[in-house]
């Protein structure tokens, strides 16, 4: 999860320039606003990474491709620590009792100096052409214009003219679902998933790894279908089964098996022998040895289970953690004593034990200890102890009897 | 002569971690002591499990084992389930929809002994199946 350029003092936007962008239009993005829906843990899916980005980024990126340079976020969340990388947007966090009285706040702002302004509701992940969007609600002179999917359903992604002050405020404080009113249709034939529950954001992942959306992972093709971010390291004996990503300062250690459509997002670590099969790894997080994660996604101390439709929240370390980006001060000064007392002990071995390769005897005395009741002649040779086997295994057919 | 034994059923309560698995165990352990225990842990309630409550499982299965006995669980609740699977201990139990599924299948193999070694006579002058 990350987000660019963030500002916690939410606002005015009067210092941005007028008419910036091309065809003078602004963005005004909302994450969240529905707090029982569209979130795992405490997080809203939107500010969740997918193959290496979030959706906000992702979508961030979709309106600047579209020319629209000022943006404002509007999140009902305080998201994690962020990326340090400039952006042309300004983030704000308003708690939910007052997210749509902010987010109209914001909408005025933004209106003063452009013709209108795109305001998108993360939310769903949403490939709508927003060039086109804008241009038909240019053509059509509509107060406000909706986007709807292939299959006819309404999507959170408007064009409101700046004019339109009162409906625009109707339709904020309805919470985007007020059906009195009135919008123009604009039908979108993109990719349409709508996040409404964590199953959504695998479906995302698998649609992705499979390229029938235009999220790509971030990150290098090491083998066809297996993508490594930057810095993270992989045990040799690690196996990584295509398509799966791994995310930037990912760890995976000894054993461990990444499958069917994994990812492991940024800073996360999987211990040893541990199985991802068709699941998600969030950011930050730590699965512990030896355990099977399936269908999953596995985050913020919670296991969430797609196929039993369950979350479950587990504060072992053992079984799911959290790791940090950085060092604490603790950690290092843990770190440097124990390094300090593993030294001497090193150094005396290298300096005053003999090298050289154990020696072993030869097979048949290393394999048939000489304990004294193998020894004893009287015991039965091992013909008879496989007949023995035969009958246990013969009176063990009948199972409980 | 054999006498039927009772099956024991324990609901487990909604947290099953360090602590409370401490305390349950304290619980059962009398249970455990019996000679060929049988029990089954209802686990409908269960809310929040983690590698304490897991541990808490196999060992009693394992002193339930060692005495003879058996283990099964029953009504496992989604987070349970998701736990056993994450863990990989969910194969080594045997677990049943419901408490009174798992109570059955304590005497299931039973009745079928007792035929096999005392064949009811009305039932083969009917036909039916040939004494052992």
């Amino acid at each position: 999860m990350d987000l660019g350029g963030r500002n916690s003092e939410s606002g005015s936007f009067s210092d941005l320039t007028p008419a910036s962008g091309s065809r003078g239009v602004r963005a005004l993005v909302l994450v969240g606003g529905r707090p029982e829906i569209e979130r795992f843990g405490e997080f809203p899916l939107a500010l969740l990474d997918v193959l290496g980005r979030s959706v906000l980024m992702r979508t961030l990126d979709r309106i600047r491709s579209a020319g629209i340079g000022e943006i404002a976020v509007l999140s009902d969340t305080d998201p994690l620590p962020p990326r340090l990388e400039s952006a042309s947007c300004k983030f704000s966090v308003a708690s939910p009792e007052c997210f749509w009285n902010e987010a109209l706040q914001l909408f005025r702002g933004l209106s003063l100096h452009s013709e209108r302004v795109l305001v998108i509701r993360l939310g769903a992940w949403a490939e709508v052409d927003l060039t086109a969007l804008v241009n038909e609600h240019q053509r059509s002179g509509a107060a406000i214009m909706r986007a709807h999917s292939q299959r006819g359903e309404a999507l959170d992604v408007f064009a409101i003219a700046s004019g339109s002050q009162s409906e625009a405020a109707a339709l904020l404080r309805g919470e985007l679902r007020d059906e009195r009113v009135s919008t123009a249709v604009h039908k979108s034939y993109g990719y349409v998933n709508r996040l409404m529950a964590p199953a959504d954001l695998r479906i995302l992942t698998l649609d992705a790894f499979a390229g029938e959306c235009e999220i790509r992972p971030c990150g290098r093709e090491l083998r066809p279908g297996v993508w490594i971010g930057n810095g993270a390291r992989v045990h040799r004996r690690a196996r990584i089964l295509a398509p799966s990503f791994i995310g930037r300062f990912c760890k995976v250690r000894r054993a461990v098996i990444v499958t069917r459509g994994s990812s492991l997002e940024h800073h996360s670590e999987v211990d040893c022998a541990t199985v991802i099969d068709n699941s998600s790894v969030m950011a930050y997080t730590r699965v512990g040895a030896g355990l099977d994660v399936e269908c999953s996604i596995v985050g913020f101390n919670q296991v969430h289970s797609v196929q039993r439709n369950a979350t479950v929240e587990i504060e072992d370390p053992h079984l799911i953690g959290t790791t940090t980006a950085h060092f604490s001060a603790p950690l290092r000064i843990a770190a440097a004593s124990w390094l300090f007392s593993f030294l001497p002990g090193i150094l005396r071995k290298l300096l005053f034990e003999p090298r050289g390769e154990p020696v072993l005897g030869n097979a048949s005395e290393v394999l048939v200890p000489s304990t004294p009741a193998l020894g004893d002649s009287s015991l039965a040779p091992v013909e008879s102890q496989t007949d023995a086997y035969r009958e246990m295994a013969e009176t063990r057919r009948y199972g409980n009897e | 002569m054999e006498t039927s034994r009772p099956v024991v059923v324990k609901r487990v309560p909604e947290s099953l971690t360090l602590k409370q698995a401490r305390v349950f165990l304290e619980e059962v352990r009398p249970l455990l002591e019996h000679d060929r225990p049988q029990l089954v842990f209802d686990l409908s309630l269960v809310r929040r499990i983690d590698a304490a409550g897991v541990d808490l499982l196999l060992y009693c299965m394992q002193e339930a084992a060692r005495r003879d006995g058996d283990l099964k669980l029953a009504s496992l609740s989604p987070q349970a389930q998701v736990v056993l699977d994450l863990t990989r201990t969910g194969r080594l139990f045997e677990i049943f929809a419901s408490s009174t599924d798992a109570v059955r299948s304590f005497g299931g193999y039973l009745p079928n002994m007792v035929r096999q070694f005392h064949p009811d006579p009305e039932l083969d002058a009917k036909g039916g199946r040939k004494a052992a």
